[in-house]
């Protein structure tokens, strides 16, 4: 079982990352609940936010959640279910923030 | 009206173009309908019984005459030569090709028109009062207001996949023509005692198979604080809002089943997330937004109009006209409702038409509900326009009469109705015209839905008509009081349902009984409310 990544390099073309389950990548149900997040939980970096379907936009909720109330500084990308369509709101809201 | 800038046509160019990759992508195979469908409806291209439907969105309902002009050719370039206009201020094209889809669009795009948001579970075209800038009664003019969120909520990021659908309406008058308590949001603009503008928010109300109207949420908020709340409350919204079952995703459901207080302190929490930084300049924006919206060059030296001895032409004025805020000048409403016509529509020469009256009389805009509105006329000019509106057919004298009949496309556009409306509507308004002609029947809505989501909005009518599938038979479901104004209620079902062809015999006995039974100054439905069902009932089960 792999998790999707998308990465968008610098040329502007997404690329798709497999992660295996051996990642050690945290990484969140876009539909996780808020109050079940803690600070302690949000210590590495990258964060992964899946969302369980393209029509399921909770994820791009909960991303601003952890910029605002958790304080979450680096970076946090969309993985699951995410077309590409949808990239450029996933960049807007704070997720996958192109490698510098 | 508001004058888009280069921003908004960037925006809907590139939309247009990333449209016509995705349409490719689908045609030649490489994603699957079910990969497209979101796609295609945040474009407002809709798959319907028999062909593809798109959706078009004239923002808050305001049109120029250039604009309207091409939609015109649009019908006839790429649907059968006419177009439907809806009372969420929109209009739809039947028969549009997805294959040609696109080119449709970049056509749009060069008069800043776009489909974008006019479906999907995502924020509607905001819509307003028809009247917005012009009514006599308006306390402050919502189009502002309605650009501003209009702005806010276009491509927002994290609200374009929502549990369900969210609309939005305003009004800045305190006669409700926007219908903002049957709205999952619905905004009242008002003037606070040192005349600044303030916001009411109405939240919760809908109609479908869960009828609601909207709950007073948070009264007397500034302009300044208005967009952070709304996000806030979009998130609550977006994080809470069901999404097991389509039937329960709407706002008002979640109303219901938070509480009104919990949600409210949970917005409040939300709230002090919000990144206040978009959202600095504000009253800013709004400022430029006004100075953005021409305003037209009313001639103050205006004289009224003299009557005139046609009674054709004083029939219409009676009912069409309507008060304007600027002496010497009036409302002219253009009815899409012909006695035995199909509502809503109008032929391509027809909006050729009414282009070139706008652009002679009307300061080149016009208004779109289900019927078109001719904002700033003079007059001293009506009997000119009634003898143009005249010759293409438009002069219907019914406006606010039960004629003036709102129907949904029903069965013979739509994949989810249950039963036919349009043939309904045209049976009533051909059996009902001749008696508005000659009693005042004002005071009477007629709204026909043709199947349980209510895209007629029959619940808030004050006689409300609802076809079901029973057993492969049609049958209607008459509903009575309902209201859609300031003072918004449901409808209560009358009984037993009727047949199609017995709806216009049951339609003009509950308004024969009116007739009758009311007292001065009362509608339909506060006579329903004063004489209760039962009454009613005698008049039509007989």
């Amino acid at each position: 079982m792999s998790e999707i990544v998308y990465l968008l390099k610098s040329d502007g073309v997404v690329d798709e990352l497999s992660i295996d389950e051996s990642s050690t990548f945290k990484s969140f149900a876009g539909e996780a609940d808020c109050a079940d997040i803690t600070q302690s939980d949000v210590q590495s970096d990258p964060l992964v936010i899946n969302f369980n379907g393209v029509a399921d936009g909770r994820g791009f909720s909960l991303v601003k959640f952890l910029r605002a109330k958790l304080q979450v500084s680096g970076k946090i990308y969309a993985g699951g279910f995410i077309n590409p369509d949808q990239l450029s709101f996933a960049f807007q809201t704070g997720l996958m923030k192109p490698p510098a | 009206m508001y004058q888009y800038d280069e921003l908004d046509q960037s925006i809907v160019e590139q939309r247009s173009a990333e449209f016509r990759l995705q349409v490719e992508r689908r045609l030649q195979g490489k994603i699957s309908e079910a990969e497209f469908k979101p796609l295609r409806l945040m474009n407002g291209l809709y798959l319907q019984l028999h062909a593809y439907m798109l959706r078009v969105a004239i923002p808050y309902g305001v049109l120029s005459s250039d604009q309207m002009t091409v939609l015109a050719n649009i019908a006839d370039k790429y649907d059968r030569g006419y177009g439907h206009f809806t009372t969420r201020q929109n209009i739809q094209y039947n028969w549009p090709k997805l294959v040609e889809t696109p080119d449709l669009l970049d056509e749009l795009a060069q008069v800043q028109m776009h489909a974008i948001q006019t479906s999907g579970n995502c924020i509607r075209n905001i819509t307003t009062d028809p009247f917005a800038g012009v009514a006599a009664d308006e306390e402050i003019d919502p189009r502002p207001l309605c650009e501003l969120l209009r702005q806010w909520s276009t491509l927002h990021p994290e609200f374009a996949y929502l549990p369900r659908k969210f609309k939005f309406a305003i009004t800045g008058s305190a006669v409700d023509r926007a219908a903002i308590k049957v709205h999952d949001i619905g905004l009242r603009v008002r003037a606070a005692a040192n005349g600044a503008p303030i916001v009411d928010v109405w939240l919760g109300g809908g109609q479908g198979r869960t009828p609601k109207v909207a709950q007073l949420f948070k009264e007397g908020l500034s302009v300044a604080e208005l967009l952070p709340y709304l996000e806030a409350t979009m998130r609550v919204y977006n994080r809470h809002g069901r999404r097991d079952n389509k039937y329960k995703a709407r706002i008002k459901i979640l109303l219901a089943e938070t509480g009104i207080t919990e949600l409210q302190k949970q917005v409040e929490d939300e709230l002090k997330l919000v990144d206040r930084e978009p959202f600095e300049n504000v009253e800013a924006e709004l400022a430029r937004i006004s100075d953005s919206i021409i305003k037209p060059d009313y001639d103050v030296a205006a004289t009224k109009d003299s009557a005139n001895s046609d009674p054709h032409f004083e029939e219409w004025k009676q009912h069409n006209v309507k008060p304007h805020k600027q002496a010497g000048y009036a409302i002219a409403m253009v009815s899409l409702k012909p006695a035995g016509g199909i509502p809503g529509d109008a032929t391509s020469d027809q909006m050729r038409a009414v282009a070139k009256i706008a652009e002679q009389y009307s300061h080149s805009e016009l208004r779109v509900r289900q019927n078109l509105v001719l904002p700033h006329v003079a007059q001293a000019d009506l009997y000119d326009i009634w003898k143009a509106l005249v010759d293409v057919e438009l002069a219907e004298g019914n406006i606010d009469l039960p004629s003036d009949i709102i129907a949904c496309p029903g069965l013979d556009y739509c994949a989810l109705a249950t039963a036919r409306s349009i043939p309904i509507a045209q049976a009533v308004s051909k059996k009902i015209r001749d008696a508005e002609k000659k009693t005042d029947l004002t005071g009477i809505t007629v709204n026909i839905s043709g199947c349980i989501n209510a895209c007629a909005h029959h619940h808030v009518a004050s006689i409300g008509v609802l076809g079901l599938n029973k057993g492969g038979v049609e049958n209607y479901q008459l509903t009575l009081g309902g209201r859609n104004d300031q003072n918004a209620s449901l409808g209560e079902r009358l009984g037993p349902g009727v047949a199609g062809d017995d709806v216009p015999r049951a339609i003009e006995s509950i308004i024969t009984f009116y007739g009758k039974s009311r007292q001065a100054g009362e509608s339909l439905s506060d006579t329903y409310d004063r004489l209760g069902k039962d009454s009613f009932k005698d008049a039509v089960y007989v």
